[in-house]
């Protein structure tokens, strides 16, 4: 997949305990673009624009690339208006509190520094409707040092980490149902009771208990449920196609989508086993 | 995944490479990971007909691999393969350009087996890859690469080790290849490519083949009599009355033995790869050490020994080729069954699912 949006920046770091911002002297690109594994989720890259520079504040070397893998809805780009030295952004996170800055690096062709362009506002734009952006925040909360990082101001205490809690789709099915329910379920089935789960075993495997745990501790194993999963993510709308073909009924799109659909199959078989059960018991008395 | 042209990426690995082996018609040959590339542990692979050396390398060292001249030996001529006295079999160096990253495995196997036409013999060989042979007898290199590519057999051998995706129709697992493929490509961080290169002795000699480069590869004489890995007696006795010079590795003194010349060979290369960390794996192909262990009365237990290794690598195949669907699916419906109240599924579940999702996504994010 193609890069969906590129601009100049560089770094700026933020100092938790002195709360404190300062823009790095490196010159850097931001490339934005769907990540390559995942659909689900936006890749946002920092790298090194031409030759290497040293960060002024502690001598460190900077990292040249750096890679963040955003969920839409997630992340937003805020201009921090406080500062009129540069054009300061910051990329705030809903889920963690987090904030990462960025100075623009484009020419803005105005008098003032601080002020922003057509071309700007134009990246926060694209930039925001790719990270599923909804509403406006002005970014005020945050205080800039000077380039040369001399005139420093201290940050608001606004930038301390508060969690909005933000909540995100399951995004591997592992994560509702780790391989170790798989295990102790198999582990608490009497032995009548495996014979259904042997047959879908690879026929090289004996029949027995600890071949079947074994099979599914494999990494193979783990990752066929991980590519199920990426199905689920990548493909929308598969949901209904696949209900059909595994034969549950359908509830909704999505990891959550199948496992609802799966466990709605699997009560309904064991209410069938159970009525089964029961008009056996009648017969019998 | 029947009727697509592509080409799927497949595990280096023993098991998988013999399999694949047998799997082009060919009999009585294996493949073993060779732990050090010392000259002891290619002296205990016999008989060694070529080994399979590959590596990882990074987008931006291709174009230093493409290099029309070796840095390491020269391109065999018309001229050396008169000197040396080559028979008119020999003569012929199987090699084929690279056209299809994803088949470079097979190509460098290839390399291996149809450079040894004479030691492994038609009848082992197989019809498929002995035709296969003598159809592309006249082709130039990048021909012979196309052939290969092209071959529906070939390439149904070499695609059956890998998991079909669920649900996904043809077009869109195509698709999906493609991107990897593309991917593999663009790479231009730390995942790099895997690139296979064969080495083969051939007539007291050895070989590079890189479908890389331009042709085959001189790496110098080897002195047979001290070589104790050569496949079959056969190829002892044409190469052993032979004129040998000097070769490039070692001093008037002597040659050097296959092994050693393997050792060093591979060792130059590997200290000449731009990127200091090289993660490299040394493959050989022998023949099937069971039949060895047949014909020369092995004790029970070593016999025993290599049915379990070949039961495990079948075990390990089948477990490649799987997709886990109707166990998955049998799995999560059971289990979720089995949390019958709404109330427990939403929270210690679902709700639970999306928090460790989180997690995890929070846990991707890295910065400064």
């Amino acid at each position: 997949m193609g890069d969906l949006l590129t601009f100049k920046a560089g770094k700026v770091r933020y100092d938790e305990t002195t709360k404190r911002a300062t823009p790095l002297a490196g010159k850097g690109l931001v490339t934005v673009a769907h990540h390559e594994e995942d659909a689900t989720f936006v890749s946002l890259v920092w790298e090194r624009r031409g030759p290497g520079a040293v960060d002024s504040h502690d001598g460190s070397e900077e990292t040249e690339r750096e890679e963040l893998l955003l969920f839409p809805g997630d992340a937003q780009w805020v201009h921090c208006k406080k500062c009129t030295t540069g054009r300061v952004f910051a990329l705030k996170f809903k889920s963690s509190g987090d904030r990462l800055l960025f100075w623009l690096q484009e020419d803005n062709g105005q008098a003032e520094p601080g002020t922003l362009s057509a071309a700007d506002n134009e990246i926060s734009a694209v930039l925001n409707s790719l990270l599923n952006v909804l509403e406006e925040n002005d970014g005020n909360d945050i205080v800039m040092e000077d380039k040369t990082g001399e005139n420093t101001a201290a940050l608001e205490d606004t930038l301390s980490t508060t969690n909005t809690g933000i909540s995100i789709p399951i995004l591997s099915i592992t994560d509702a149902l780790p391989i170790s329910s798989f295990v102790a379920h198999i582990r608490s089935l009497p032995e009548q009771a495996l014979k259904p789960y042997y047959d879908l075993m690879p026929e090289t495997f004996e029949h027995t208990r600890e071949n079947l745990i074994k099979v599914i501790q494999t990494p193979q194993f783990f990752s066929s449920v991980d590519t199920l999963s990426s199905v689920f993510r990548d493909s929308a709308g598969i949901g209904s196609l696949v209900a059909s073909q595994l034969g549950y009924p359908y509830q909704g799109e999505g990891i959550e989508g199948f496992l609802n659909g799966a466990r709605e199959s699997g009560l309904r078989e064991s209410e069938n086993d159970r009525v089964a059960k029961d008009q056996e018991d009648v017969m019998e008395e | 995944m029947s009727n697509s042209t592509g080409w799927n990426t497949i595990e280096s690995d023993a098991g998988v490479f013999t399999e694949l082996i047998e799997k082009f018609g060919v009999s009585d040959i294996e493949c073993q990971e060779l732990l050090s590339i010392d000259a002891n542990s290619f002296d205990d692979i016999q008989p060694l007909f070529g080994l399979i050396f590959l590596f990882k390398y990074r987008k931006n060292d291709e174009e230093n691999m493409k290099n029309e001249k070796p840095k390491l030996g020269r391109y065999v001529t018309e001229a050396d393969l008169e000197s040396w006295g080559f028979t008119k079999d020999e003569r012929r160096l199987f090699f084929s350009s690279q056209t299809i990253q994803n088949a470079c495995a097979t190509q460098a196997i290839l390399s291996v087996l149809l450079n040894n036409v004479n030691t492994i013999g038609e009848k082992n060989l197989g019809e498929e890859l002995f035709s296969f042979y003598q159809f592309t007898e006249q082709f130039p290199p990048d021909l012979i690469g196309e052939a290969v590519s092209n071959s529906f057999n070939i390439r149904m051998a070499h695609n059956s080790f890998s998991r079909p995706v669920p649900f996904l129709d043809e077009e869109e697992e195509e698709r999906r290849r493609k991107e990897a493929e593309k991917k593999l490509g663009d790479d231009d961080e730390n995942d790099g490519l895997f690139h296979f290169v064969a080495y083969v002795p051939i007539g007291g000699r050895l070989f590079e083949f890189d479908g890389l480069k331009q042709g085959a590869i001189y790496h110098g004489a080897f002195d047979v009599s001290k070589s104790r890995n050569l496949p079959y007696e056969k190829q002892k006795e044409t190469t052993s009355n032979r004129n040998t010079e000097p070769n490039i590795e070692s001093d008037n003194n002597g040659l050097l033995s296959l092994s050693q010349l393997i050792e060093s060979t591979l060792q130059a290369r590997i200290s000449l790869s731009p990127s200091s960390e090289l993660r490299f794996n040394v493959l050989a192909l022998t023949r099937d050490k069971r039949n060895i262990l047949k014909e020369t009365g092995a004790s029970e237990y070593e016999i025993n020994q290599e049915k379990a290794k070949r039961e495990l690598w079948t075990k390990e195949n089948s477990l490649r080729r799987e997709n886990f669907l109707g166990l998955i699916f049998k799995l999560v419906k059971d289990v979720s069954a089995g949390i019958d109240n709404q109330n427990e599924w939403q929270q210690s579940v679902l709700e639970k699912g999306r928090a460790k999702s989180l997690e995890r996504y929070n846990k991707n994010r890295r910065y400064f």
